[in-house]
Formats: structure tokens, C-alpha cells, sequence
């Protein structure tokens, strides 16, 4: 029950993200609950991530854990070298941000307003922003093209739009670390592109590190540096093509279901 | 849409039509003191009857101040339940805050007098009172949050807050059958809600449990805003949301206890002027809610109190009548014009 670790980067900085048998599920059940087996893997800087795996086998889990939003059952999780449970929360802050597949409570913020809110770890007690505070909102919105969205309250905005305002929100926080959820849930296929190559030229150009669950595997296989494949028995982690390579694929469904073709890089329907 | 930074306009109005109340309120009551006499009063003159300076420096003046107060500070509660709860149908009254306080102050009263008369006079106090009322209150908000933790669903927080109101309405119910019969006119006449009955000494006990209130709010103001995500963004954002939620309790309590306890429970202006003031402003941002629900509370029972003293008679309406007349339609107004009401 161990992630096999198909790729070592022998990079000369310290890994963005380092996790070290980690046990994710439920850990008041008695005994705990264990998802998917244990996980082991690195994040180098400025790489994209996916996290796939069936429904139900623990990629929320995993995020919410990694996020902080939820205790471990075991293992270490370490964020920019430093042991995560040992960040106080509002350094923690400048450090990871999140999207969730939750929506904002509020509706009746406007974009820039809701995009502002990400700078909240850098700001005084009343949350005034800094001109600098001002100007990394600005470029956060430019980045997910929201410039004509601005000061438009979010319940007009549709789920592609909003979703776009969210992971602005996440880019003005200014982090290291970007985790999402399901970023491109209820998006047609025009937009869950154009959010996984957004998110894409975020981490070449900006070197951050960005993981993301997802459910498109053909999507995150053609666009991601790193994919994480999480399964019951045994997780695994790698480039997408060393895990064609290796076959990590095939066993993801049901043979009598759906079929992986490797030549191509996509699933098909086992007719 | 304009932000709502680009409207001092609006506030300036409020803060215009908060000052033309507290005036119209002022110089309107059961005697007729002509306008100026008033307003000439407020500003050092001596009115030509005597008389017209001690009512309005003894009974008009606290009671247009204790109208300013509990409306403001009511409002407030409001749109701080509504931003800790997430739910747009939240709000002092109706959650059940106003019934916890009734429970204590009916409590109070009544129970003392099983005490005998000169133990309840001795009890019976504006401090016991605005403590009992307090403690009641805040019982019922941990009661609720609680409940609001295990059920995310709207619905039924406003029924923990019904059953609350029922509890209340039962334990007075059996209080009363015991009751010596003028304490139980007492915790009557405290029922139908009053901002009339404060001398000088209990507006400065409300205006110190106002201040307290309103200060811990003003230093909240950043986690508030962080709250209008959801709980879990908050905490992504580094807000010590366990914290947060504590300060907000006992803000609330102060202010909701405090005002029930000398104004009696005001029905929907905790409930209604949030809305109110988030359609005004159109923006969702504490920084500018926060002085905009003062505002528009504090206008709102101005006016509320000013009709409920009914000009040129000597009849007083009771003022929670007033407000549920007022307010009532507003939130099913509100509830119409969109779908969703939205916080």
C-alpha cells in the first residue's frame, strides 16, 4: 500500500510540497478510516498536478488534508520545507491557498471585492489595501480575464465565470502553493480548458505550484507536468507519460467498462 | 453597478435623514412644544415654559437616544448573525435571541417575586436585569450555534428559534400562575417593547453594553468579511475561526441582551435593516455595512418610535407593534423580489 514513485527530480531547491506516508479519511472513526493507502510525493516548484482517481477514493479528502482544512491520519506533510503543523495558520496563509468545490456564502460580493479578500493575510486589522495589495488583486483579475467582470456581484456571474473569480482570489493571495478542488466541476469543455491552461501558464510563468483534482484524465494528461492517481490499493505518481508507460491507467476502471488507449492518451467506451 | 465605495452620498443621506428624525422625534410628543423651542433647547436656549425643558431634557431626549441605540444596536446583531450563520433569515428575533432574553428577564421579575416583595425589590434591578437578560440570550445563541454546526439547512435554525419563543412563552406562562400580580404587569408592560421607560442612569448602562458591542464588532470587521467566503475559506485565510465565532456570541449577546433587557423584545429591525441597508449600499463589505446598519437601525426606530407615540395624544402604541408592521412586509417584500435574499 505505497505510492510508487516513478520520477525522482533531482532538483537543487527544496521541494514546494513534500509528503511523507501520509494517511488521509476519517480519523475520528475507531479504528480510523484510511482512504488510499499511504501517500508518498514531492512537489517541485512551478509545476501543475492532477489528482485523479474514482469517485469517492479520497481526492477532496486529500486536498482538504493537504489545505489544512482537515486533521492527517498519519504521515508528514511539509509546505516550503517547514513541517505544516507546525505553521501558525496565519503564516500558513501566506504560504498555500485554496479553491474549494464549495461556493462563496456570500453571492453579493463583486468580483473585485471578492478577489481583494485574497490579500487578507497582508493586510492591517481593518483589511485596507496597500497600493501593492491593490496592484497584485489587479493582475490576479487580468490573469483569469475578469477586467469586464470587475464590479459585477458574483450571483450574476455563470459557474465558469465564478470559477474563474475564485481561482483569481486564490492568485491574489500570492502563494506558493495553489490547491483546488474540482476546479472545472459543471464547466463545458471550452472552459474546463481554457481554466487547466490558465492554471498551466500560472505555474510556468509565475513558478507556482499548483495541484488540482480533477475527473478529466485525458485533460490532465495532455496539460499537467505531474499526475497523482489515486487508488484503493495502491496510489501512484508521475509524469503522465511515464504513467502511460508503466500502464497506471488501465487498472483505473473497470476493464469491462471504459479502456485505456496509450497510443492516443484516452479513455474509451468498452462497447 | 457602482461600488458602493464610489456612494458617500448614501451615507451622507442616512446620516441627513438620521438627524431630521431624531429632531421630528424630539419635538413630536403628547405636548405641544412648538419646533423651534426644540430645536433652540438643543442649542443652549431657555424655552419660554419651563416645563417644555424638562420634558424634553427628561423624557423626549432618553428616549430619542434609547430609540438610536436599540436600533442601531439591533441592527447590528442582525447583520452579525447573518454573516456567522450565512443564512439571510437570521437575525435577533427571529433566531430567538429577543425570546432567551425574555426568559431571563421573565425570570427575573417574576421569579423574585417568590422571594417575597422586599427580596424582588432588592433583586429587580437595571444591572440583574440587564444581566438576566444577557445571560438569556446567550444561552439561546450557544443553543443555536450549536445546532446551526450539526444542521446547515436555513429551515431549521428558524425553528430551533420558534421552539425558543415557545419555551419562553411556557416558562412565563407558569411563572405568571405564581406570580404577585403587578410583577407580572410589570414583565407585561416590559413585553410590548418600550423605549420610553429609560431614565438617564439605565440609558448609560445601555449605551456602555452598545459601546462594548459595537467596539468588539468594529475589531471583527476583517473576519467578518473573510466569513462572507464560508468557513473554510476564512480559515485557508489564516482567520482563527473558533476565535472569530466566540467574539461574534458575545457581541451579539451584549448588544441583543442589553436592549431586550430596557426596551423589552423589538421585533424584524435586527432582520430587516441588514437587507435594507445591503440594497441601499449594494455591496456585501462589513467595512461599509457596519456604519450603514447603525445608521439606517437607529433612523428606522426613530421613526418606528415616533409613530408609535402617536403625535398630539396622549395614547402610546407599543413600539414592538410598530416595528412588526413595519418590518414584517419588508422581509416578505424582500423575500419576493428575488428568489434568494442575498447577504
Amino acid at each position: 500500500m505505497k505510492t510508487t514513485p516513478l520520477h525522482t527530480e533531482n532538483s537543487p531547491e527544496k521541494p514546494a510540497l513534500e509528503v511523507q506516508g501520509l494517511q488521509i479519511g476519517y480519523p475520528g472513526a475507531n479504528p480510523p478510516l484510511s482512504l488510499c493507502g499511504t501517500l508518498e510525493f514531492d512537489l517541485p516548484e512551478g509545476v501543475l498536478t492532477a489528482v485523479i482517481g474514482v469517485n469517492g477514493v479520497g481526492k477532496s479528502t486529500l486536498l482538504r488534508t493537504l489545505g489544512g482544512l482537515q486533521p492527517a491520519i498519519s504521515g508528514r506533510i511539509r509546505i516550503g520545507g517547514q513541517p505544516a503543523s507546525g505553521i501558525p495558520a496565519a503564516s500558513r496563509a501566506r504560504l498555500q491557498s485554496i479553491v474549494l468545490t464549495e461556493p462563496p456564502a456570500s453571492r453579493n460580493l463583486t468580483v473585485a471585492e471578492l478577489v481583494a479578500l485574497g490579500r487578507h493575510p497582508y493586510t492591517n486589522w481593518l483589511g485596507k489595501l496597500s497600493p501593492e495589495d491593490s496592484r497584485i488583486t489587479g493582475e490576479a483579475i487580468r490573469r483569469m480575464e475578469l477586467e469586464a467582470l470587475r464590479d459585477r456581484p458574483c450571483h450574476t456571474l455563470s459557474d465558469g465565470q465564478l470559477q474563474r473569480v475564485l481561482i483569481a482570489r486564490a492568485l491574489a493571495q500570492d502563494t506558493p502553493l495553489i490547491l483546488l478542488d474540482e476546479p472545472t466541476t459543471h464547466l463545458d469543455l471550452y472552459h474546463k480548458v481554457r481554466i487547466l491552461k490558465g492554471l498551466r501558464s500560472i505555474a510556468h510563468e509565475t513558478r507556482k505550484t499548483i495541484l488540482f483534482t480533477t475527473h478529466e484524465i485525458d485533460l490532465a494528461i495532455q496539460l499537467c507536468d505531474r499526475m497523482l492517481i489515486l487508488q484503493q490499493a495502491e496510489s501512484v505518481f508521475g509524469e503522465p507519460c511515464e504513467l502511460i508507460r508503466v500502464g497506471a491507467f488501465e487498472e483505473l476502471f473497470p476493464e469491462d467498462t471504459v479502456i485505456f488507449d496509450p497510443d492516443s492518451g484516452v479513455f474509451r467506451i468498452n462497447k | 453597478m457602482i461600488p458602493a465605495a464610489r456612494k458617500p452620498g448614501r451615507f451622507l443621506l442616512l446620516a441627513l435623514l438620521l438627524a431630521v428624525a431624531f429632531l421630528v422625534n424630539l419635538g413630536l410628543g403628547s405636548v405641544d412644544i412648538p419646533f423651534s423651542e426644540t430645536v433652540s433647547w438643543l442649542f443652549g436656549g431657555q424655552p419660554t415654559e419651563p416645563s417644555w425643558a424638562y420634558i424634553i431634557r427628561d423624557y423626549r431626549l432618553p428616549k430619542a437616544l434609547t430609540a438610536i441605540l436599540t436600533g442601531s444596536g439591533l441592527a447590528l446583531c442582525g447583520l452579525l448573525m447573518q454573516t456567522l450563520f450565512r443564512n439571510p433569515l437570521a437575525g435577533p428575533f427571529v433566531l430567538g435571541i429577543s425570546s432567551g432574553a425574555s426568559l431571563g428577564a421573565a425570570l427575573l421579575i417574576m421569579g423574585a417575586s417568590l422571594l417575597g416583595p422586599a427580596a424582588a425589590a432588592w433583586v429587580v434591578s437595571d444591572w440583574s436585569l440587564a444581566l438576566a437578560s444577557s445571560l438569556g440570550s446567550l444561552l439561546v445563541l450557544l443553543t443555536v450555534l450549536l445546532v446551526a454546526t450539526r444542521l446547515k439547512d436555513a429551515m431549521a435554525l428558524l425553528i430551533v428559534g420558534l421552539m425558543f419563543g415557545s419555551i419562553t412563552a411556557a416558562v412565563v406562562t407558569v411563572l405568571s400562575s405564581f406570580a404577585r400580580a403587578e410583577r407580572l404587569q410589570q414583565y407585561i408592560f416590559w413585553s410590548y417593547g418600550s423605549v420610553g421607560s429609560l431614565g438617564w442612569s439605565q440609558l448609560g448602562i445601555l449605551a456602555l453594553l452598545f459601546g462594548i458591542g459595537t467596539g468588539v464588532s468594529l475589531l471583527l470587521l476583517k473576519g467578518l468579511n473573510a466569513l462572507l467566503l464560508g468557513e473554510h475559506y476564512a480559515t485557508s485565510l489564516g482567520i482563527p475561526i473558533r476565535r472569530l465565532r466566540l467574539w461574534i456570541l458575545i457581541a451579539t449577546g451584549l448588544l441583543a441582551g442589553g436592549i431586550t433587557a430596557f426596551a423589552g423584545p423589538i421585533a424584524f429591525v435586527g432582520l430587516a435593516v441588514p437587507h435594507l441597508t445591503r440594497q441601499l449600499l449594494g455591496t456585501s463589505d462589513h467595512r461599509l455595512l457596519m456604519p450603514g446598519v447603525l445608521l439606517y437601525g437607529g433612523l428606522l426606530m426613530l421613526i418606528c418610535d415616533t409613530v408609535a407615540q402617536m403625535p398630539y395624544s396622549s395614547y402610546v402604541l407599543p413600539i414592538n407593534a410598530i416595528t412588526s408592521v413595519v418590518g414584517a412586509p419588508v422581509v416578505i417584500w424582500l423575500l419576493l423580489r428575488r428568489n434568494r435574499m442575498l447577504f
